[in-house]
């Protein structure tokens, strides 16, 4: 584009029209803004003309999942509850992104209020897997991976709260990263649990997950846990993947894994000790990552929930009094899941049944971070699979909630420590495609994304090629 | 085991009005859910301190009025107003 060999509007055109072929099949996007997108594509190349300095993004495709706001867009956050919602504001990194010249398309599906592991549970249309659309593209961001695995976007937002970055990266077969806690402004984004909630990109590839996480990272007066954050230039630092890391991989992570992903995951991992070096670390807490993380989240997600209310915005009221008012719109706008989840928070943290609960899961959390800093004493990052089991069937796992729980057994323990946490397409079991996880220490990204990179490296080429072979 | 008595109080405090067959399978759903989650108890016993997130520091700023353009954008989204103003139902 710089070269002038395309243009912002002509790139913009090539991915509307694959949006108009697939998105009537697959339901990524809630909302499109076509023409605001247009608006944004004619600047840029009125940039170009002018020969002035281009963003980072410069006509880069991103779509941005609908729990973060986007000036003058819906933002349901796929519930009924905001289905009239209009976001008066941008969120820091829609701001980010806007001031890169990157263009917003729209906003993506997801399972209402983040809450549920495969998109399915979204108020509005159930999102489909490009790579076979009867089963399911993991959640809760399942339109942002659909986005750019489809390549109806180039890059895509999501948030991730317990794996709803991973997980559908992971599913689709692109790349997802949920940064360390507190590198990314939160402002604008609908909180799930605040105290495990990060931002963070969807691409094809590393370099693509870097190039976002230089444009929206950094500290923002108005999250205060990204103080102190510094600015940093992680497509240069990509070039770590030179040095060579310390990998812990932990027994546990394979216990209750299916048995094609535990191989197809291991190969790689043994394929990676070739440049880096592969140890044992045990992690006997990370069992209980599962229980660990829900009854904390429940408690947060329980108290975030508190200021729908249908009166300042979102859905209507009736001529009741106040205390009735509330509780018949909650009642009428929310889903199942997210109704136990506020009932489940509730509980835990009543004063009768605070100890028996959330105070013992207080504990363990801690109890978790260090087990994982010691691990960290020893390793640079610990490697896993990303879900324990495929994509699975859409309808599947709906009617008991544990088993939808446990799936994001392997995602959840990097939320609970706070630490970054990166997924990659390792292989493919016959057509369905599996990612590696990398863990790291807080602060350290770059190693993460050097990790991911170095997988690409590795496995990408004899991977296409066998892709290729087989459709 | 939560009984229905005490789910009634939890609906009730949490603002949700559940109707009786919604009550009768959330019942049935939370207890299988907390029933699995109560392997917790077999760590939380040696954990000593209770998880808070370390790496936030103390963020001030000055307390000085700023100038917010979106007002007219905000109101735009109360359900029920007068002239500026948010309209809710009676408390009392």
């Amino acid at each position: 584009m710089r070269k002038g060999e395309c243009s912002a509007s002509g790139h913009l055109e090539e991915k509307t029209k694959v949006i108009e072929q697939k998105e009537g099949q697959l339901n990524a996007f809630l909302h499109l803004d076509f023409e605001g997108a247009r608006k944004k594509a004619g600047e840029i190349d009125e940039k170009i003309r002018k020969k002035k300095k281009l963003g980072k993004l410069a006509g880069l495709v991103i779509a941005i999942k609908d729990n973060i706001c986007v000036e003058g867009m819906p933002c349901t956050a796929a519930s009924k509850m905001l289905e009239n919602y209009v976001a008066p504001y941008n969120a820091t990194v829609v701001e980010k992104i806007l001031q890169e010249d990157g263009i917003i398309i729209g906003k993506t599906n997801l399972d209402e209020f983040a809450c549920g592991s495969d998109c399915t549970k979204s108020a509005f249309k159930i999102s489909r897997n490009p790579v076979d659309t009867e089963r399911v593209t993991g959640g809760s961001s399942g339109g942002s991976a659909v986005a750019v695995a489809s390549g109806m976007a180039d890059l895509a937002l999501g948030s991730d709260t317990g794996g709803s970055i991973r997980c559908p990266a992971s599913f689709c077969g692109v790349v997802g990263f949920k940064p360390t806690y507190g590198l990314v402004s939160r402002y604008g984004l609908l909180d799930l649990a605040m105290s495990f909630d990060q931002i963070g990109p969807f691409s094809k590839d590393t370099y693509g997950a870097a190039l976002l996480m230089e444009v929206i990272s950094g500290e923002d007066p108005r999250d205060s846990v990204t103080k102190g954050t510094k600015d940093r230039d992680y497509t240069r630092l990509l070039d770590k993947t030179k040095k060579k890391l310390k990998i812990g991989i932990a027994k546990e992570f394979f216990e209750g894994c299916d048995k094609e992903v535990e191989k197809v995951v291991k190969e790689i991992i043994e394929k990676l000790g070739e440049r880096h070096e592969i140890l044992e670390v045990p992690l006997p807490i990370s069992r209980y990552s599962v229980p660990i993380y829900f009854l904390n989240v429940f408690a947060e997600f329980s108290s975030a929930m508190q200021k729908y209310d249908g009166l300042k915005y979102g859905a209507f009221w009736e001529e009741l009094n106040l205390v009735d008012a509330v509780s018949e719109v909650r009642d009428r706008t929310l889903g199942k899941e997210v109704k136990r989840r506020i009932l489940l928070g509730t509980y835990i943290t009543m004063k009768e049944f605070k100890d028996a609960w959330y105070t013992k899961t207080l504990k363990a959390r801690d109890l978790m971070r260090k087990e994982f800093d010691n691990a960290f004493k020893k390793v640079d990052l610990l490697a896993s699979p990303t879900n324990p089991s495929l994509p699975w069937k859409i309808g599947e796992k709906n009617e008991d909630p544990v088993q939808m729980y446990l799936a994001d057994t392997l995602t959840t323990t990097a939320n609970i420590c706070g630490i970054p946490a990166g997924v990659v397409k390792a292989a493919f079991c016959g057509k369905l495609p599996v990612g590696v996880q990398f863990m790291g220490r807080i602060g350290e990204d770059e190693k993460v994304l050097a990790a991911m990179k170095s997988v690409e490296e590795l496995a990408g080429r004899d991977m296409d090629d066998e892709h290729n072979n087989r459709s | 085991m939560i009984d229905q008595d005490t789910l009634k109080k939890v609906a009730q405090i949490s603002r949700l009005k559940l109707s009786e067959q919604e009550i009768q399978e959330l019942q049935k759903d939370l207890n299988t859910i907390l029933d699995y989650f109560s392997k917790i108890n077999e760590i939380a016993a040696k954990g000593e301190e209770m998880y808070y997130v370390k790496a936030v520091r103390n963020a001030v700023r000055k307390d000085l009025p700023r100038k917010c353009d979106k007002d007219e954008k905000i109101r735009k989204a109360f359900n029920k107003k007068q002239e500026n103003w948010l309209l809710a139902p009676r408390s009392l």
